[in-house]
């Protein structure tokens, strides 16, 4: 199996050629997604990339990996590898599990052993061990893992951002928390920003029930003109510093265009 | 100049966003007291002209007043969801339009609304006789009102926005609107009527001085443009004094941590040499976060920018004898190169100043086989020392040359340990420069 390691860090690949030492697993690496055209034309045929999230700042983070490698090669099989310790990657993990379909999620603090275990598992078409989605889904017994989790809420993508608008806004919030302003860097009336307020409050709240471990941050003291009156506008742009770098994000714009393009069911019109 | 795109940064339109909510609010109020001004005014002109001069106020009421209610949120929100259709449906086209660069109803009403009330003043319908102060004080309200209208234009927060910057043609127009308003003003005051320019009840310096005084708003926007740019200025200090004190923390918090860790691996007989080598590598990795939080952003990856954070991991007291070429020092690295050179260049330092060097002379080099040109370049590390020669040994031994070897070999590379004539020893780590 030929392994490409997508990652800043040639580190990471040095390490994993160590691991796969004596396997008959082969491995290259590239250092920025813009490359991957250039390196998946030239070199052999990529059974499975192992992606990295963040690529440091003003390069394109592992979503426009992701994309890539679903258009320039299909049945290239996609593992995430992701630090544990970093709340801000929920999105990008929910985004990736939403916009594609990485088999498993590899955390960069795993040790060799589980490395070469879960590579030898996607090399023999084998999804049943740890860092794999559930075949469940996670709704049996056992607890759900991390994986799992993310797979059974990647819905909650969609309830964040519901179109254009929402996008904008979220974009508002990074940098502004009263509602005027966010009105107009948002370009919309206050009133949308009422409604998107009260609905994505709801969504926040599903997510960090979900996902506790992203809910560490202090709630907001409501001091300012704002803050008693509107805690839960002041809640959101705490969420969207949190995952700023989400949303800045050039990736999800397109992401997001092709999927509302796309025929869905008939829903209640909602602005969760 | 008012042209010019440096302003249009995040941080000068997150401050211009943040001016407009209040600054909207103060302006329609402004403008709402001119407009009072211009209906009291009507005491004293004829009686046969009130209807004529009230009818021509009435425009201009409207717009000041829908440009009040716009900057009230809660009003405009009560108002969409009341019962009258007409109201309903005009409240919700100014939610709509806040915040964009656009015609709504309340500026093309105010537009035309001071045309039509000037139009008392001057021109072929204005009224006559009017009091000369009446005439002037007039004048006065529209041209303050005019004023302020045109320096809230003057001074839109669109005009700053980085994503969507506003048409060339706009920004090209844009020094010369103050002109452009002024000279709309003249002409109506002076145009042709019944009260021909010789017949103005206060001559022409006034009304010529008040319609030319428009054209201040240019320089009044040049002095906001300065005051934006100073506060543009005094936030990117701030944010540099954060990331001085951001980088002390990565040193207090990162590098005390590793070098402890550093200590113990070395006090630790039984560690590897490449998890001294990674341990190693946490200083120069943090090093080169501290000089990114310092810089800004990322730091062009130069053998220069390595060369300090290796200089990191070397004892302060041997820094002296460690002599990067003068020519290495600019030279530019794809990442995986620059990825490789950091990964061996601390490990071929350390080991010639822990043998006893006094003097590492270090090149890095970058260049082109003759015989295949158009092939992929050499990178070349190379490290001499003043020491006392390689140890012989064992074989087998995971030694961090052999280490470095096994990576290199990735990269078709090797590195080669040989004697140096008149003593010490030159390591030349090699290899094929990686495209990405």
């Amino acid at each position: 199996m030929h392994i490409l390691v997508v990652d800043d860090f040639v580190l990471v690949e040095l390490a994993l050629a160590q691991v796969i030492q004596g396997t008959p697993h082969t491995l290259t690496g590239v250092r920025d997604p813009r490359n991957l055209p250039e390196a998946l034309s030239d070199g052999p045929q990529v059974d499975l990339a192992l992606v990295d999230i963040n690529f440091g700042p003003g390069v394109p983070t592992g979503l426009t990996a992701m994309r890539i490698l679903s258009e320039l090669s299909p049945d290239t099989k996609i593992v995430i590898e992701s630090t544990d310790e970093e709340r801000n990657r929920l999105l990008f993990l929910l985004a990736s599990f939403a916009f594609f379909e990485p088999l498993a999620l590899l955390s960069k603090a795993s040790p060799a052993e589980a490395m070469l275990a879960l590579i030898d598992a996607v090399d023999r078409g084998d999804r049943s061990g740890p860092g794999f989605a559930a075949p469940d889904g996670g709704t049996g017994s056992r607890p759900p893992s991390p994986v799992d989790r993310l797979v059974r809420n990647k819905g909650l993508l969609d309830e964040l951002i519901r179109g254009g608008t929402d996008l904008m806004l979220w974009r508002a919030l990074v940098r502004f928390d009263k509602r005027g302003e966010v009105a107009r860097a948002a370009h919309v009336d206050e009133r949308t920003v009422d409604r998107f307020t009260a609905g994505k409050s709801l969504v926040v709240d599903k997510i960090h029930a979900e996902f506790p471990e992203d809910a560490s941050a202090p709630e907001p003291p409501g001091a300012g003109p704002d803050g008693p009156r509107r805690p839960n506008l002041v809640r959101l742009a705490r969420f969207a510093q949190t995952h700023s770098h989400f949303f800045a994000d050039q990736a999800i714009d397109g992401l997001f265009a092709a999927r509302w393009q796309t025929p869905r069911p008939r829903q209640r019109r909602s602005w969760r | 100049m008012l042209s010019d795109s440096s302003l249009r940064t995040r941080v000068v339109y997150d401050i211009a966003v943040r001016y407009a909510t209040p600054l909207w609010r103060i302006g329609a109020a402004f403008r709402g007291g001119c407009v009072a001004g211009l209906w009291i005014l009507l005491v004293w002109f004829p009686a046969r002209s009130l209807p004529q001069a009230a009818a021509q106020l009435l425009m201009v009421s409207a717009g000041v007043s829908t440009a009040w209610i716009q900057t009230q949120p809660d009003t405009l929100d009560r108002l969409a969801s009341g019962p009258v259709a007409p109201i309903r449906k005009a409240a919700g086209h100014l939610r709509g339009v806040r915040g964009r660069a656009t015609a709504d109803l309340a500026g093309l009403l105010e537009g035309f609304g001071m045309i039509v009330a000037l139009l008392l003043y001057g021109g072929p319908i204005s009224v006559r006789p009017l009091p000369t102060p009446v005439y002037v004080a007039g004048l006065i309200l529209i041209t303050a009102h005019v004023w302020n209208a045109f320096a809230q234009v003057m001074t839109d927060a669109s005009w700053y926005n980085p994503d969507t910057p506003p048409a060339r043609g706009l920004v090209a127009y844009r020094p010369w609107i103050p002109a452009s308003v002024a000279a709309i003003e003249i002409v109506l005051i002076v145009a042709p009527g019944h009260s021909a320019a010789g017949r103005l009840p206060a001559g022409l310096i006034i009304p010529l001085l008040l319609a030319g005084s428009i054209v201040l708003l240019l320089p009044f926007t040049m002095v906001f443009e300065v005051l934006l740019r100073a506060g543009q200025e005094a936030s990117e200090i701030s944010m540099g004094e954060v990331r001085r004190n951001d980088s002390i923390t990565v040193h207090s918090l990162v590098k005390n941590g590793a070098h402890a860790l550093i200590r113990q691996m070395q006090a630790d007989a039984g560690a590897d040499r490449e998890t001294r080598s990674l341990a190693d590598s946490m200083l120069i990795l943090a090093e080169e976060a501290r000089q990114m939080m310092l810089g800004g952003g990322p730091s062009a990856e130069t053998v220069a920018l390595l060369w300090d954070c290796v200089l990191q991991t070397v004892p302060g007291d041997r820094r002296g004898g460690m002599i990067l070429d003068a020519g290495s020092r600019q030279l530019r690295m794809a990442k995986t190169d620059y990825g490789l050179a950091r990964r061996v260049l601390p490990d071929l330092v350390t080991n010639a100043w822990k043998a006893g060097a006094q003097r590492v002379e270090v090149a890095v080099s970058q260049e082109r086989q003759q015989a295949n040109a158009a092939g992929r370049p050499w990178v070349t590390v190379s490290v001499a020392d003043d020491g006392p020669g390689l140890p012989a040994q064992p074989t087998g031994n995971r030694t961090s040359l052999r280490i470095l070897d096994d990576h290199l070999h990735r990269f078709d590379g090797a590195v080669v340990a040989e004697r140096r004539d008149g003593g010490g020893t030159r390591v030349l780590a090699r290899w094929r420069s990686s495209p990405w």
